[in-house]
């Protein structure tokens, strides 16, 4: 166990909710990806994943750039410094709730 | 910790593991150069063991069939790939990354070979020794291309293109030498390419 007490009040609110933690999970890994990987990967639909989206993009942790690839458009979502910088910090905030373990 | 909360961080954990693990995406590239090169290695060897009949000159055109070819192809292939998720994964963008410095480098001796010998009359043998050097930058991109994707098995093919590039020196000056290389080629190339194929994800629909 940890010596350290959890803190609910370090939690990032930008972050904290299942789907935006899970899209956060993903980017950190695989960066940048499209929105359709996203929605697949989530098992989000289109419209609640683009408000999610939205959220993390106004806290400056995702970028969203549209382009066309032939006439067919592409999102593509990419994890910016402050973002993995806040998914680090959200992780070693909820370290103390698990134990000890940030989850991987 | 509540069962939501459990429920949760399984979710972030699994999400992680998605893009961890997501397979990596080359293997069509793979296949296009492991049957163009040694398809072209067999030309080669059949034209200087004189089998056909056809002059030296024909191997000229040989090669720039093959650049023709790469032209036209890789960008259809890298096209179709823009579906697939998991393209943004580690294992993949590093794959792009070293596969594009060992096409660099072999490209960069090709054309040092095609001086020395053009201007400065060296013999023509030692082009074979691209043979080698292509075999070093398949060896270093596979290991490299493996180890981060988390596929212990790519460490076959990068060891066989590694030990492939030590027998080369023996065979220079030989036709031989390009049947080798093609074998070479088969196995660190086109077998892969096969295994990739197999375990790449489906294409996901165009955004609408």
């Amino acid at each position: 166990m940890s010596d350290e007490e959890f803190d609910a009040g370090r939690l990032d609110e930008a972050i904290h909710g299942r789907l935006r933690l899970g899209i956060m999970a993903y980017l950190s890994q695989a960066s940048p990806a499209t929105f359709n990987e996203l929605k697949e990967m989530t098992g989000a639909t289109g419209g609640n994943l683009s408000t999610h989206l939205r959220k993390l993009e106004d806290s400056g942790y995702i970028t969203q750039t549209k382009s066309f690839e032939g006439r067919k458009p592409l999102t593509t979502i990419a994890l910016t410094d402050a973002g993995r910088t806040a998914f680090t910090s959200y992780l070693e905030a909820l370290r103390p709730l698990l134990g000890g373990q940030a989850a991987e | 910790m509540t069962t939501s909360q459990q429920a949760d961080l399984q979710f972030v954990r699994e999400m992680t593991e998605a893009g961890r693990g997501a397979p990596l995406l080359g293997g069509r590239i793979y296949i296009f150069w492991g049957i163009l090169l040694s398809t072209a290695y067999v030309f080669q060897w059949s034209v200087l063991d004189g089998r056909f009949g056809l002059p030296a000159q024909a191997l000229g055109l040989v090669w720039i069939g093959v650049g023709i070819t790469a032209g036209v192809g890789m960008p259809l292939l890298i096209r179709g790939l823009r579906n697939k998720p998991g393209r943004g994964a580690v294992g993949n963008r590093v794959d792009n990354v070293v596969w594009s410095l060992s096409a660099l480098s072999i490209f960069s001796f090709a054309v040092g070979i095609a001086m020395a010998t053009a201007v400065f009359g060296k013999p023509a043998w030692i082009w074979d020794f691209v043979i080698a050097v292509g075999f070093v930058g398949y060896g270093v991109s596979l290991f490299t291309t493996g180890e981060m994707a988390g596929l212990k098995w790519m460490r076959i093919p990068s060891f066989i293109a590694v030990i492939g590039a030590g027998c080369v020196p023996a065979l220079v000056g030989q036709p031989e030498v390009y049947l080798f290389g093609a074998t070479i080629i088969i196995a660190t190339a086109l077998v892969p390419g096969i295994i990739l194929v197999a375990g790449e994800p489906k294409s996901l629909p165009d955004e609408s």
